[in-house]
């Protein structure tokens, strides 16, 4: 017997012995050209043998194409014992996960973080905001004897929102006509990070208060005085944090005036003016939010997602500033933070205390003895130094620490991970900040520590409206929305579709995932199945469906009666679309690679669409068909172009059509599926088959949703960790919060 | 306790949207074109008491029982009688007095009612100091970090036309700052930020050092090029130190006074010098500076004085205990007046010739002429300083001159050569001429 033969018997014993070595025939035909571990070789084939053809496909390829100029070396089954020795050794992404396996990144704090840590470390030592199940905003009404009074009480009352008219219904009895007044107070929880406008408009005295402790701070909206009764228009922005509640205090006078009216308008980022909506606006009261306004610098996104893995001259300054714009804003308030008054004999004792608590919550565990020295201690022991100063350096010093802005750098002082580590990871996974009073209470009596208690509390955490944000932020994303922010189209083709169409798409796309991601069942096949698309009047008519009665968004059919959740959301078709036209290109490649898990290469050659160039008698299709027919293109187009074709019967504002260029639609054309079965897609229903089914979207998916959470690659993790997840998606029903839980308490740093 | 968005609202932008290390002030080296002028106007309120205020004799304000502590000044002053208020309208006549007295136009119908008058709103039109500070922000050579500054003192936290006198436009109040440790952050604020966090870059360095030596190999970079950025800040910041270097360094405030009635004698100083300091590193060419309101009600306990100023000035002139009171009250702004005018006359003009007060005019003024009155007429004005180049040193009378011709000679006198100002017809005549 050949040594080499048993060699190969001691060590693979189930091999039949008639069965061809893809080792050695790997070695004799293919490492000429490939090299010995597929790394490439120069002046014959440089790229590393690196990809994600399935086997299959790489053992057809092999036996027809290779090797090169002599394909009928490497047939049947050597070239799929060949192929298979590839695949496992170096080729597929699992056997470059185990020849290279991915470590976990230093990170820094993403610019979320960051700031919503800050935010909540201060929330921390006051009461959390918190909305209830009442909606709306509590309204007082008095008749005005005199300006100044405030006798003649005649209603308090719930109102949905801050309006009112005196020639309307208003329901207030025995109201003055022309002195009156009215405040209203609660909170507003803002449903994402960024800059609200806020308008008021009224002929008469007005006065909007936000995000203050008591009312006789300063005014956001300042309108006290009127002017000749006549209707005025007052705005003011300022930047709030989604699912951050704030609160709200609005005063309205009519005092000797014949016009009597409110109203307010806001438009949050992303969308339009619009009236003040009542679903972001709740009874209950807030305490302030220190908030943080500094500009950061965008996070390093190079790996397809957003994460802290670089730093920079720009993020240091930024970095920088936050602790001062901190420091001042905590300097706002610090005697009713550190608990004393500015008379109390023990107030330095008390602010010590305070920079010794803060610093703690932001370490997000009890601080060492060293800390404690280093960051308290000493400051306030330096002479000549006045204690405020030393507070002032303390918190300064505490928000540019590695220990505070390093969530890795969260272990005890053996270097351990430990309860405090697990609770600092959930609040970070979940809500981008640091644990609240609840995690911490569970750390202390040692209630964070078995797989029950830490997924028990994700569940916990995965009802606050931080976690919403958070979520909400992740389908913008996965769907590569957030790079698609101008949504306009060619007035002339598309009259009437405007900035309030598109802020109503973004209404109705939110309204849809938050249905269904926090709905019961969480279902993860319900984004691609649902055919009712959220609508309001203005969208209704737009798409030609039947207008919902209250003139809020209801859930209901669109004419065509042939949508498929996500894929044929209009807004998602218009954000994937040309100035005036579709773009079956970029509906395919987004589509197909972020919901489908198609992997595609950079295109070989770039060519650009220019429309010019074609025959204005074509349609699109054919148009797309013609650019993309060379063989090079449609090694990807395969897959692309049936993805965009089949979502023809929506123009570029994601209305139903039946023709194109005065031409009926063709939408069907045959779809190569990952493991090369070739299939035949027809429509929007077909694209939705395919992502409930594939394991290739789920995989997309849970990437994606991984990438978002954590800020890691998932095999670093290890390899076993997307089968694991995935496993987890199939058996729980496709749920997706459970998803989320799982993901969270399974990276739990041990 | 200074509100950190207030100040940033006052700033109009974030002061976090700066470069971290911006050479804030900077202003020691800006050459200046042409003779630096300066103008403040300062309010009290309520009338005064015309027996006591006019000199007997116009060139000698020793003759003023309320102007005597002026008497130093006397060559470079001139007291005004006859300027009368005589914009009409809504309003009473408080709000007229104060919301009119430097727009010299009418307010708007409003939601605002004192005791009688039909209610009314805010001034129609910007005033004389925004309208200077326009003008001088608009040149180059002219222009200033803040262009002007409004300081209050015991000013009520309340925004109404009985509170505001300066305006940036129709329907636009401009809030005076009366807190002076706000006003002190406004105007060094973020240097004073910017030390504190300087003072913590070492324990930073020594903190980023010391979690490095845990990491592994691979994290290491990371770190590195962090300890890096904080040493390379830490220069810049040492650099950017010596570079500003003020030409008056900034004032120290005791740090403990309340903004409370009794403390407003030490307030006024602490504002005032503020106001001085600002304007000695030539943040601001034009300053106001409003002592409480029309119908202010301070009660001058430092006087020995119980009641409030606004119910005092109600007393007839037969009630001579309370022109007692208002006498004193009175004399206790001239006084602060005089210690503005002192304090300038004191500090070296910066880059110039003389002294602060020759490139300085501080205009005080009055919402009413006499309080039991409430008349209009007979605002008493009085003028001090070099920087107008319009006094002459002894009192002018006129007979109830509109004073839209006054706030016309102010606007000249500073090179801003308006046809008029506020409503047009009272400008007749043209600015006022002193001769």
């Amino acid at each position: 017997m050949p040594r080499v033969l048993q060699f190969l018997l001691l060590l693979l014993p189930s091999l039949a012995l008639s069965a061809p070595d893809g080792s050695a025939i790997y070695t004799t035909h293919c490492a000429s050209c490939h090299g010995d571990q597929g790394e490439g070789v120069d002046d014959e084939y440089d790229e590393s043998l690196v990809g994600k053809r399935s086997l299959e496909s790489l053992t057809k390829y092999i036996h027809k194409s290779m090797p090169e100029d002599e394909e009928d070396l490497v047939i049947n089954e050597d070239a799929q014992a060949v192929a298979a020795y590839i695949h496992a050794t170096f080729y597929s992404p699992e056997a470059q996960a185990k020849l290279h396996p991915i470590r976990q990144d230093l990170l820094r704090l993403s610019q979320q973080q960051h700031r919503r840590s800050i935010t909540d470390i201060v929330q921390s030592f006051r009461n959390r905001p918190y909305q209830g199940d009442k909606q709306g905003l509590q309204g007082n009404y008095f008749n005005k004897e005199k300006m100044n009074d405030r006798k003649g009480k005649l209603i308090e009352r719930l109102d949905p929102v801050p309006a009112f008219e005196i020639n309307s219904k208003h329901g207030v009895d025995g109201i003055n006509p022309k002195a009156h007044s009215i405040y209203w107070t609660g909170s507003l929880l803002p449903p994402e990070t960024g800059t609200y406008s806020f308008r008021m408009i009224s002929p008469n005295g007005i006065r909007m208060y936000l995000n203050e402790s008591d009312h006789k701070k300063v005014p956001f909206i300042d309108g006290w005085v009127s002017s000749g009764n006549e209707m005025r228009t007052i705005e003011s922005s300022l930047f709030l944090l989604g699912g951050h509640g704030i609160s709200v205090f609005i005063e309205f006078l009519c005092f000797k005036e014949e016009k009597s009216s409110l109203r307010i308008e806001w438009k949050p980022p992303h969308g339009a003016w619009e009236p003040l909506p009542p679903h972001i606006l709740y009874p209950d009261g807030a305490s302030k939010a220190a908030i943080i306004t500094t500009p950061f610098p965008a996070d390093d996104a190079s790996m397809g997602y957003e994460r802290g893995s670089s730093i920079s001259k720009a993020w240091s300054e930024a970095v920088a500033n936050a602790a001062i714009e901190a420091t001042m804003l905590i300097f706002d308030d610090i005697d009713e933070l550190a608990r004393t008054k500015s008379d109390q004999p023990d107030r330095a004792e008390k602010f010590k205390q305070f920079c010794a608590d803060f610093a703690s919550r932001a370490f997000s565990r009890p601080l060492t003895p060293e800390q404690q020295k280093t960051h308290v201690d000493a400051i306030f022991a330096q002479p000549g130094s006045d204690y405020e100063t030393a507070t002032k350096r303390s918190l300064m010093l505490t928000l540019t620490s590695p220990s505070f802005l390093y969530p890795s750098f969260k272990r005890n002082e053996k270097g351990d991970y430990d309860q405090h580590s697990t609770a600092a990871h959930l609040a970070r996974t979940l809500w981008d900040s640091v644990p609240d009073k609840r995690l911490q209470e569970l750390v202390q009596k040692g209630h964070l520590v078995t797989p029950k208690q830490i997924q028990d509390e994700c569940w916990r955490m995965l009802g606050d409206p931080r976690a919403r944000t958070k979520l909400n932020a992740f389908f913008y994303h996965w769907l590569s929305l957030s790079e698609k922010e101008h949504l306009n189209k060619d007035p002339k083709t598309f009259p009437g579709f405007d900035e309030h169409i598109i802020a109503d798409l973004r209404t109705s796309l939110n309204l849809f995932i938050n249905d269904v991601v926090w709905s019961e069942d969480s279902d993860y096949r319900r984004l691609f199945t649902s055919e009712n698309v959220y609508l309001n009047p203005r969208l209704a008519k737009f798409y030609g469906a039947t207008a919902p009665k209250d003139g809020t968004f209801q859930f209901l059919p669109t004419p065509d009666r042939q949508r498929a959740g996500l894929f044929t959301h209009p807004y998602i078709l218009t954000a994937f679309s040309y100035h005036k036209q579709t773009s079956p290109i970029h509906r395919g490649v987004y589509l197909s690679r972020n919901i489908l898990g198609r992997f595609l290469k950079p295109p070989p050659n770039a060519i650009e669409f220019k429309d010019a160039d074609f025959d204005p008698t074509l349609t699109m299709r054919e148009k797309v068909t013609a650019l993309t027919k060379d063989q090079a293109c449609m090694a990807c187009h395969s897959i692309i172009n049936p993805i965009g074709f089949s979502l023809e019967y929506y123009d570029a504002v994601g209305r139903f059509r039946t023709s194109d260029n005065n031409k009926p639609i063709n939408s069907e054309s045959d779809y190569e599926t990952p493991d090369l079965k070739k299939i035949r897609i027809k429509g929007p229903s077909d694209l939705a088959r395919l992502a409930v089914e594939s394991p290739h979207a789920h995989r997309a998916f849970i990437k994606h949703l991984f990438h978002h959470l954590i800020q890691q690659p998932v095999n670093s993790y290890g390899f076993a960790k997307m089968d694991e997840l995935h496993k987890t998606l199939q058996e729980s029903n496709f749920h997706i919060r459970n998803l989320i839980a799982t993901i969270a308490a399974s990276t739990v740093p041990q | 306790m200074t509100s950190r968005r207030q100040f940033i609202r006052d700033l109009g932008i974030s002061t976090a949207a700066l470069p971290f290390v911006s050479g804030l002030p900077a202003f020691a080296d800006r050459a200046t074109v042409g003779r630096k002028q300066r103008i403040i106007v300062m309010f009290s309120p309520n009338g005064t008491v015309p027996a006591k205020f006019w000199p007997s004799d116009p060139n000698d304000l020793k003759t003023s029982p309320i102007l005597s502590c002026l008497a130093p000044f006397q060559k470079q002053s001139m007291v005004l009688k006859g300027i009368a208020n005589r914009v009409g309208g809504d309003g009473d006549r408080h709000m007229r007095g104060m919301s009119c007295l430097l727009t010299g136009a009418r307010l708007h119908p409003g939601n605002i009612q004192g005791g009688s008058d039909s209610p009314a709103g805010w001034a129609s039109a910007i005033s004389i100091d925004q309208e200077i500070k326009n003008f001088l922000q608009k040149n180059e050579t002219t222009r200033t970090r803040f262009g002007s500054l409004e300081v209050g003192i015991a000013v009520p936290d309340r925004a109404d036309p009985w509170t505001r006198m300066s305006y940036a436009g129709s329907n636009q109040p401009v809030a005076p700052m009366d807190d002076p440790y706000q006003m002190l952050n406004k105007l060094y604020g973020q240097s004073k930020d910017r030390e504190t966090y300087t003072s913590i870059l070492d324990s930073l360095g020594s903190d980023l050092k010391k979690v490095s030596k845990s990491l592994a190999a691979e994290d290491q970079a990371l770190l590195q090029q962090h300890i890096e950025l904080v040493r390379q800040l830490e220069q810049e910041m040492q650099a950017s130190t010596k570079q500003d270097e003020l030409v008056h360094p900034e004032p120290e405030l005791d740090p403990n006074i309340e903004l409370l009635n009794d403390n407003t004698p030490q307030i006024a100083r602490m504002q005032m010098d503020l106001l001085i300091n600002a304007m000695a590193n030539d943040m601001a060419r034009v300053g106001t500076l409003q002592f409480m309101r029309s119908v202010g009600q301070a009660r001058m306990n430092w006087l020995g004085i119980n009641d409030g100023h606004h119910s005092l000035s109600h007393e007839p002139d037969k009630n001579q205990e309370a022109q007692n009171k208002l006498e004193k009250i009175n004399i206790w702004f001239a006084q602060q007046l005089a210690y503005l005018a002192g304090k300038l006359r004191e500090t070296p003009e910066p880059g110039g010739d003389g002294n602060m007060l020759d490139h300085t005019t501080i205009v005080w003024v009055n919402e009413l002429g006499q309080g039991n009155t409430h008349t209009l007429d007979n605002i008493p004005t009085v003028i001090i300083g070099g920087g107008s180049g319009l006094t002459t040193g002894r009192m002018h009378s006129f007979v109830k001159v509109a004073h839209n011709r006054l706030l016309m000679s102010l606007a000249h006198s500073m090179g801003h050569h308006i046809p008029h100002f506020g409503e047009e017809k009272l400008c007749q005549g043209g600015a006022l001429q002193f001769s």
